[in-house]
Parts: structure tokens; C-alpha cells; sequence
């Protein structure tokens, strides 16, 4: 059974790791969809390939979230494509590690601007049309970090602690007119972003976990495919916790 | 996605309301049935059987009290002579007592609430865990409630706290039982229209549960089937890395601070 048949998505950040797999896994359950990032044509066309393989429609719109202006544009772009849209997820983020007494201001600047006021600027976008069709789902991916904290990470975890907040919000503002809002914070997952870990920290880190084990992509996946579909339709202001019960709420 | 073809899940509760819309669409999404009914309450398993094998489940049924450990034992030991396994439990049973005045709640009163709806939950899963660790796989689910984890309910200390209780069972298990390949979760259903909701005398009752829509953030109230589709995800082995997790379906209730 395909759980997300006919749905119109938008998959920011999905060019590569866990957006590239939502934005695949989401082709599967027979989305059609269209991907914004900041990547160059040809790594964005690679993710929208592996969507037309599952027999839907794919899109790539090149864009920087934090932009309004670009915002603006791609999700114009991406609503006409598509002849519409249900669903935003709003996956692109960019991290980096500074201890905050040594952390540049433009660094944590960059870091909110994409990974906080990116979310804004694409909800924004797309409320207007969503409350419209009176229907739709904003998937905000947060992480761990922002319920736990990390350190040399005040700035990403502020900026997902951030995005829990700006989901229950929105989701307070909005879920009566039948537009769910909902939020999703993985635990370590192996991707790009945990190969930069040191031999050290990972051993430290999978002692930590009740599982044992990092989670996979294909484990986050499916919390975005739930949130998207009418199983969830009675969930919204929630995060969701693909994190091996690393953190418990 | 979220099939839960060749496995098998024992459900408590299983004659009504949430109980009995999980047993319809574990059915759906593949799986085999040990259902697990209490006749003193009232409900009949026949139609939720008839349902569930209508939809291609193998389904046995019990008559059991979660309060009694051996009619527990048994069915799972049914379960496995006739399926093969019982890798997904979901402790689903509970009541709801009104407790008008807290200083007049009698010990029998409040145990009877903890012993059906936190002790039955650990009784139920602790008759899978030692079946479980054999296979290396297996779903611990339990229906909790948002009274109790993350809003109060008044006239209602006892519900409250066993379902509270429920969490922190919930999360110790999850650690515990993480490096044996099993999950530990719950959902936490707000406001839902079932038999135990729609009871006046110890619950809502109906014009108290079509009350509180307006308050809910999608303003409606919830159905059973809404808390079953969650326990599909969590049962299902793409919630492989979920564990020690509670998935609120409540409308958006509990965040608008409704009570």
C-alpha cells in the first residue's frame, strides 16, 4: 500500500543524505517531488533521478533556504511544477563545532539563518496556498541536539531547539485549518555528518546508547513518511525520536 | 512501508475502543492476533475476530484478566505453540475510576486502577520478554495516556499515575532491553471517543467528550483508529530505531493547554 499516493512534496536540503532519502522514500510511497538545496545542478539532478526511477515526478530548484528572495522563488517554482503542495518538509541544515567562547558571531549567524529562519521563510511560503486548499503537513527535521544539547554545538542546538518551538507554534496557529505541523529529531545517524566524529568519540557515543548501534537514514525515513501521511492525522505539535532511546520524551 | 507481515502481536484489551481498532489494522498491516478480552466489561471479541480474520489474520482469543499472571502466560504460550512466535505485545488494557475526593479513595480502589493498568502492562510484557530475547526482535507497546505524563486529570489521581507509571516503565525497559534487539514504546491518546470515554460515570461521558473538540488545536476528537495507525508505525520494522519513545495523538491538545 503507498501511503503517500498523489501527494505533492518539497524536500529542502535534499540533495544528499537524510533529504535525499525522504525525498527518494517519499517517490516510493508515490509522492511526486520536488528538491531545493544549495547544491550544484548535477548532485540535486542525481536525487530527482532516483525519484523518476520510482515512476513519479522530480523536480531539483536550486536555492539557498536562508534567502528569502531564493525562497520565494523556488517554492514558487516548486508549487507550479507540482500543481500544488501538500507537503514541506523542511530538512536543510548545516552544522559546525566551536566551543561558544571561541565561536565567531558569523558562524552561529549562518547556522540560525539556515537551520531556524530557513523553516520560517519556506513555511511561510507555503501557508498561504496550504490554508487555500485547507490542507497540508510541515515536517520540521530537528535533531536530539536540541532537546539534549550539544557541546561545541550551542549553535545547532539552539537553532533545533529553536525548531521544536517554531513546530509547536505553527502548529498551535495552524492545525485547525487542517494543516498539521510536526517535528522530527533524530539521534546519531550515520551520515556525512558523523564520519567527521573522531575513532574516540564514536565508541563513547554507541556505549551511551540503549541500542548499541547509530541509527541508519533508512530509519529516519519512515518517521517523515508517518508524519506525512493520514496515519498521523491526529498528531501535530509532536517530535518525533528515531534515536535509538538516546534521549526518552 | 509498516507492514507487519509474519509477526505476531498478543493485544490487550482487545474487545473495544483502541484495543480493538489496533486489532483491525495490525490485521490490515499483515499480522497474526492473540487477543486478549475481559467478558466482565461488557464488550464482545466476536465482531473484532470476525473483522480481523476477514482481512486474512490468524487470530486466537482469550479471556483474561490482567491481573492474573497465569491467563497471560497462557495465551502467549498459545500464541507460540499456534503461530510460532508473539514478538509484538501490545499492553492495551485499563479503566478509569472517579475519585471525587482524593482523601476517600480506599487502598483496594487504588490498587485495583494500578494493578489493571500499570501492573497488567508489566505483566504483559514481561510474559514476551524471555521469547523476545530468543528471537532478538520484539515490539513492547503499551497505551498510555496524556493524563498522567503530561497533563493532570482531575477526580482521576489513580488513572493518572498509572499511566505516568507507565512511562517510566517504558523507558527503564527500553534501556534494558535495547541491546536485545527490543523496542519499548507507547502512545498517548488525548481526548478519544470509546466506551471508556464516552462513560459518564468515571470518564467524560458523551457530551464531555464532544466538548472538548472545540479546544483541540484540529478540532475534532480523536478515533480509535488514530491511536491503532501509531501503533502500526511503532510495531512496524521501520520504527526500528525508535525506542523509549511516547508518540502523543491528542489533536494538538495537551500543546493548546486544554484541560
Amino acid at each position: 500500500m503507498h501511503r503517500l499516493a498523489g501527494r505533492r512534496a518539497v524536500i529542502t536540503g535534499g540533495a544528499q543524505g537524510i533529504g535525499q532519502a525522504i525525498a527518494i522514500g517519499f517517490a516510493r510511497e508515490d509522492a511526486d517531488v520536488a528538491v531545493i538545496d544549495v547544491q550544484d545542478e548535477a548532485v540535486g539532478e542525481r536525487t530527482v533521478a532516483d525519484a523518476q526511477a520510482a515512476g513519479r515526478r522530480g523536480f531539483y530548484l536550486r536555492a539557498d533556504v536562508a534567502s528569502e528572495t531564493e525562497v520565494t522563488g523556488a517554492l514558487t517554482a516548486a508549487a507550479e511544477a507540482l500543481g500544488g503542495i501538500d507537503v514541506l518538509v523542511n530538512n536543510a541544515g548545516v552544522v559546525s563545532e566551536y566551543t561558544v567562547a571561541q565561536m565567531p558571531v558569523p558562524e552561529w549567524d549562518r547556522v540560525m539563518a539556515v537551520n531556524l529562519r530557513g523553516p520560517f521563510l519556506c513555511a511561510r511560503a507555503v501557508l498561504p496556498a496550504m490554508i487555500a486548499q485547507g490542507h497540508g503537513r510541515i515536517i520540521n527535521m530537528a535533531s536530539q541536539l536540541g532537546q539534549l544539547g550539544g557541546e561545541t554545538m550551542a549553535h545547532y542546538s539552539a537553532s533545533k531547539a529553536g525548531l521544536i518551538g517554531f513546530t509547536k507554534a505553527l502548529a498551535r496557529e495552524v492545525s485547525h485549518l487542517n494543516i498539521l505541523v510536526n517535528a522530527i529529531a533524530p539521534g546519531p545517524i550515520e551520515t556525512q555528518m558523523l564520519a567527521g566524529e573522531s575513532p574516540e568519540w564514536v565508541q563513547r557515543k554507541l556505549g551511551q546508547l540503549p541500542m548499541r548501534r547509530f541509527g541508519q537514514v533508512s530509519e529516519v525515513v519512515p518517521a517523515a513518511i508517518f508524519l506525512a501521511s493520514d496515519d498521523s492525522s491526529y498528531c501535530t505539535g509532536q517530535t518525533l525520536g528515531p534515536n535509538g532511546g538516546d534521549v526518552m520524551l | 512501508m509498516f507492514s507487519l507481515e509474519s509477526h505476531v502481536a498478543v493485544i490487550s484489551g482487545a474487545a473495544s475502543g483502541i484495543g480493538a481498532a489496533t486489532a483491525r489494522a495490525f490485521a490490515g498491516a499483515g499480522a497474526d492476533l492473540a487477543l486478549a478480552w475481559y467478558p466482565p466489561d461488557g464488550h464482545d471479541i466476536g465482531p473484532v475476530l470476525e473483522d480481523v480474520q476477514a482481512l486474512g489474520a490468524k487470530a486466537i482469543t482469550a479471556e483474561v484478566d490482567v491481573r492474573e499472571r497465569q491467563q497471560i502466560r497462557q495465551l502467549f504460550d498459545r500464541a507460540i505453540v499456534e503461530f510460532g512466535s508473539a514478538d509484538i505485545v501490545v499492553a492495551n488494557a485499563g479503566i478509569a475510576r472517579r475519585e471525587p475526593r482524593p482523601e476517600e479513595v480506599s487502598d483496594d480502589e487504588w490498587d485495583l486502577v494500578l494493578d489493571v493498568n500499570l501492573a497488567g502492562a508489566w505483566r504483559c510484557f514481561q510474559a514476551a520478554i524471555a521469547h523476545m530475547r530468543q528471537r532478538g526482535w520484539g515490539r513492547l507497546l503499551a497505551t498510555t495516556s496524556v493524563s498522567g505524563p503530561v497533563q493532570a486529570w482531575v477526580e482521576h489521581t489513580s488513572y493518572a499515575a498509572s499511566k505516568g507509571g507507565l512511562v517510566g516503565m517504558i523507558n527503564s525497559l527500553a534501556v534494558e532491553l535495547g541491546p536485545a534487539g527490543i523496542t519499548v514504546n507507547g502512545v498517548a491518546p488525548g481526548v478519544v471517543a470509546t466506551p471508556q470515554s464516552l462513560d459518564p460515570v468515571n470518564s467524560l461521558g458523551p457530551a464531555g467528550v464532544a466538548g472538548q473538540a472545540e479546544g483541540t488545536p484540529v478540532r475534532r476528537v480523536g478515533t480509535a483508529e488514530d491511536v491503532a495507525a501509531a501503533f502500526v508505525y511503532l510495531a512496524s520494522p521501520e520504527a526500528s530505531f525508535v525506542t523509549g519513545h511516547v508518540i502523543v495523538v491528542d489533536g494538538g491538545r495537551w500543546l493548546a493547554g486544554s484541560d
